[in-house]
């Protein structure tokens, strides 16, 4: 069941969190564990590790989870990080999707797709770029476009899955 | 690009891991273009340099990382076909939905550690699963002696050309089943070998491809 007010509560945290980092001249490193190469100028959502969540999520500003997710997770043009006590059995589509704890699905990511050392995946992926640290787990399926023709034509993911479809049925 | 000759399957490897020769599969990838699109199934767990090399390309990776999954089948165990085809289903992860079409399928070493039913019935169920065209790419070992457990084959790119490494597996060794190219042909049906060559080592890669 989702549980607003902690959601809010964490949300509002993690604002907090974000403008101490700002207005620190020192870079605080353990501060921040699952928000590396997110964006932390924009506010972004979290769902705490004791919140656990079945249905869809949608929204338009970065998520971080670090509870529990089951069903489906859109959040266009914004960043979703999956932390390292995350588990998520839910399809993704956003602009840069990390992952560092469990996830079962399938990403679609605009922009980019990284699995960190911690993290186990079980799904497919559409992205133009993926990166998969050492020690990360992955089963599943990796769909890419060569670099220059990703970088000079941004598009939605449903676009890149139609486009793959044609892909298919002209290799077929 | 830096070679270093291959040790001996035979000889107990003091190296981690070492960098080997495979011109068919040099050739096969050099002439791949950003104008196609390929779908290669690596039966490897999936590492970053693998996907880095085939970025460049508009590609599907397929990798269900089962290759140690499909060492521990045993026929004994897999008596009926559906058991033996809901196996692979299981640790290949292939359904008919899938709407797979594989341009590759790279198997490493692979066939000389499966049984020869387990390897008749890998073809046959990655068959619907694949190109009319579609290349078969494996080493087989051509010595009395083999290591015990199949090596760790990395692809990735050198500075000019394709490099595969090889993580040596340590230890002792056992009989290879030293399939010559007939009893391959015959193991692999449909396929036939396109492109085999010896290397330094006493593996045979071999290019086979779906007739």
């Amino acid at each position: 069941m989702i549980d607003m007010k902690q959601i809010k509560e964490n949300v509002s945290s993690k604002i907090k969190t974000y403008q101490t980092h700002e207005e620190s001249e020192q870079p605080v490193k353990e501060a921040r564990p699952t928000t590396r190469n997110t964006p932390a100028k924009e506010g972004s959502a979290s769902i705490g590790a004791s919140i656990r969540i079945r249905g869809d999520v949608t929204g338009d500003e970065n998520l971080i989870i670090q509870g529990e997710v089951d069903g489906t997770i859109k959040v266009q043009g914004h960043n979703v990080t999956i932390s390292k006590t995350g588990k998520v059995k839910a399809n993704i589509e956003a602009n840069q999707i990390i992952v560092e704890g469990k996830l079962e699905g399938d990403m679609n990511g605009d922009e980019k797709v990284i699995i960190r050392e911690s993290g186990n995946v079980y799904g497919n992926i559409v992205a133009p770029r993926v990166t998969l640290e050492d020690g990360a787990m992955f089963k599943g399926s990796i769909e890419m476009e060569p670099r220059s023709a990703a970088s000079s034509q941004p598009r939605s993911g449903m676009n890149k899955l139609q486009d793959n479809d044609s892909a298919e049925r002209k290799s077929a | 690009m830096l070679v270093k000759p291959m040790l001996a399957v035979d000889e107990p490897s003091q190296e981690a891991d070492c960098s080997i020769k495979s011109p068919l599969l040099s050739d096969l990838l050099g002439a791949y273009t950003e104008e196609g699109y390929y779908q290669v199934l690596d039966t490897m767990p999936a590492h970053n340099q693998l996907i880095d090399y085939f970025s460049r390309l508009h590609c599907k990776l397929f990798l269900p990382g089962c290759h140690e999954s499909l060492l521990s089948l045993k026929m004994d165990e897999l008596d009926t076909e559906t058991k033996l085809n809901r196996a692979l289903i299981k640790h290949i992860g292939l359904k008919k939905q899938s709407k797979a079409a594989l341009t590759l399928i790279l198997l490493w070493d692979l066939p000389n550690y499966l049984e020869p039913e387990i390897l008749e019935a890998l073809i046959q169920y990655l068959l619907p699963h694949c190109k009319e065209d579609v290349m078969l790419h494996a080493y087989i070992h051509t010595r009395e002696q083999m290591p015990v457990l199949p090596g760790v084959y990395k692809i990735h790119s050198g500075d000019k050309s394709t490099v595969v490494s090889k993580e040596q597996t340590k230890g002792q060794s056992c009989s290879s089943p030293m399939y010559y190219q007939e009893t391959l042909q015959k193991l692999m049906s449909p396929f036939l070998v396109q492109r085999s060559i010896l290397l330094s080592g006493g593996m045979q890669e071999y290019l086979l491809q779906r007739r």
